[in-house]
């Protein structure tokens, strides 16, 4: 009953999201039924058709002279600019990862500190990083560091071409489970990330990124 | 330049794509030249002015270009996909101006006087298009409003309840129910179903 009920909702919006004008929350949910529900998902290519249909009728014009030669200088430009970008990224990236460096030898400190003291929990020993790259398709698109600790800690930074939309980081565990660890937002194909695990660094063999759709985006091997 | 006669690239939208995600230039201008009429027309319809369209038309291949990698065939043909993109950079450009730039009976005219009927690789597509375009006609007023404002102005069902002054489930069902008669009427064996056109209550 509420399965149908979902539906119905549902499809009370496809209309909106087959014409692409449905945006933001709303879009994330139809996106997110469709995944699991093959009538719905049915009906919604039906809809995607019909606008494919549509879209015939845009009328057409010539540019005005030069479009070309300005849209070729436009797009190299474009390629500069990126570059330039991905360089401060680079730089920003590096600086984030010496600054957790930074902060997890202090925390090591800390917590060798407090156990030479007698203070505080005891601890086990430093703290441990290990670090994989994220990988689509074969190409390098981010980075995964897993850092040992109470709680332990997860970082994702991520180079993603131009994609953007919300994405799930799963990490896969020993034994092959695996278990969501949270979201966060890819804008223009970047995005970084930090989050607590509620297991055991050690636990942890792989990490995967999968767009809201459920589809997989990239993924990375941590060795153990 | 007028669109397409100078350069012929017989590979498919797809394959265009594919090798435009690989920084293949040649590829990207063979796309250019195979949309660029129908990515500027559009964005000259919706802002009516050769300018801003220009710049609209440009801003758009550019994403589609740097977006090429991720074009996923699920979501729709390539044709909708650019032109989506374009939709929506030109009425976020209008957006500024003007509520509606144009009457979007103007623009279905517009749209079906503007097509170039040869090539021989968009006969099959020109059937098509005439059926569409009758099926459009066809199609009670306010339900080919608030089709074409939603398809082309990018209006939701909201915005067209408030265009329109009408309560929001008439404006969902008006587009519910144009959107699927323009797909019956293409769907109908022999082209356009009389039966699909009756029946045009609106809720």
């Amino acid at each position: 009953m509420a399965e149908e009920l979902g539906c119905a909702l549902i499809r009370d919006e496809l209309p909106e999201f087959a014409l692409g004008v449905l945006s933001g929350p709303g879009r994330e949910i139809v996106i997110d039924h469709l995944s699991n529900c093959s009538a719905c998902s049915a009906e919604a290519e039906a809809m995607v058709r019909a606008t494919d249909l549509l879209f015939r009728l845009a009328p057409e014009a010539d540019p005005p002279p030069g479009f070309e030669v300005r849209l070729l200088e436009r797009h190299e430009q474009s390629l500069r600019s990126r570059a330039a970008r991905n360089r401060r990224d680079g730089r920003r990236v590096r600086t984030v990862l010496a600054a957790t460096a930074a902060a997890l030898a202090l925390l090591a400190g800390v917590g060798i500190g407090m156990l030479v003291s007698g203070t505080g929990p005891s601890r086990s020993g430093a703290v441990a990083m290990r670090s994989a790259e994220l990988a689509s398709d074969g190409h390098d698109v981010g980075n995964v560091v897993v850092e040992s600790g109470h709680p332990a800690w997860l970082f994702m930074t991520v180079d993603y071409g131009s994609w953007s939309g919300r994405v799930s980081c799963i990490v896969t565990m020993r034994g092959g489970s695996r278990m969501s660890v949270g979201s966060f937002m890819i804008l223009d194909g970047y995005g970084g990330w930090a989050a607590p695990l509620p297991v055991p660094a050690r636990m942890v063999t792989g990490a995967r990124l999968e767009a809201a759709s459920g589809k997989p985006l990239a993924h990375a091997s941590l060795s153990t | 330049m007028s669109g397409g006669e100078a350069v012929s690239d017989s590979r498919s939208d797809e394959a265009l794509l594919a090798a435009m995600a690989l920084d293949d230039e040649a590829a990207a201008l063979a796309f250019v030249r195979r949309y660029q009429r129908r990515v500027f027309g559009m964005a000259k319809a919706i802002v009516n002015n050769s300018a801003l369209a220009e710049e609209v038309a440009q801003e758009a291949l550019i994403r589609v270009w740097r977006h090429a990698p991720v074009y996923d065939a699920r979501r729709g043909a390539v044709a909708t996909w650019v032109l989506t993109i374009t939709r929506n950079l030109a009425v976020d450009a209008v957006r500024l101006q003007r509520s509606i730039p144009a009457e979007p009976d103007e623009l279905v005219a517009l749209g079906l006087a503007s097509r170039e009927p040869d090539p021989a690789v968009r006969a099959e597509e020109s059937v098509t298009t005439r059926e569409i375009g009758s099926a459009l006609r066809e199609l009670p007023a306010e339900q080919r409003r608030a089709l074409v404002l939603s398809a082309y102005y990018g209006l939701t069902a909201s915005e067209i309840a408030v265009h329109e002054s009408i309560p929001l489930g008439t404006a969902k069902t008006r587009i519910r129910a144009a959107l699927q008669k323009v797909r019956a009427a293409v769907a109908a064996p022999g082209g356009l179903s009389p039966a699909a056109f009756t029946g045009g209550s609106d809720g």
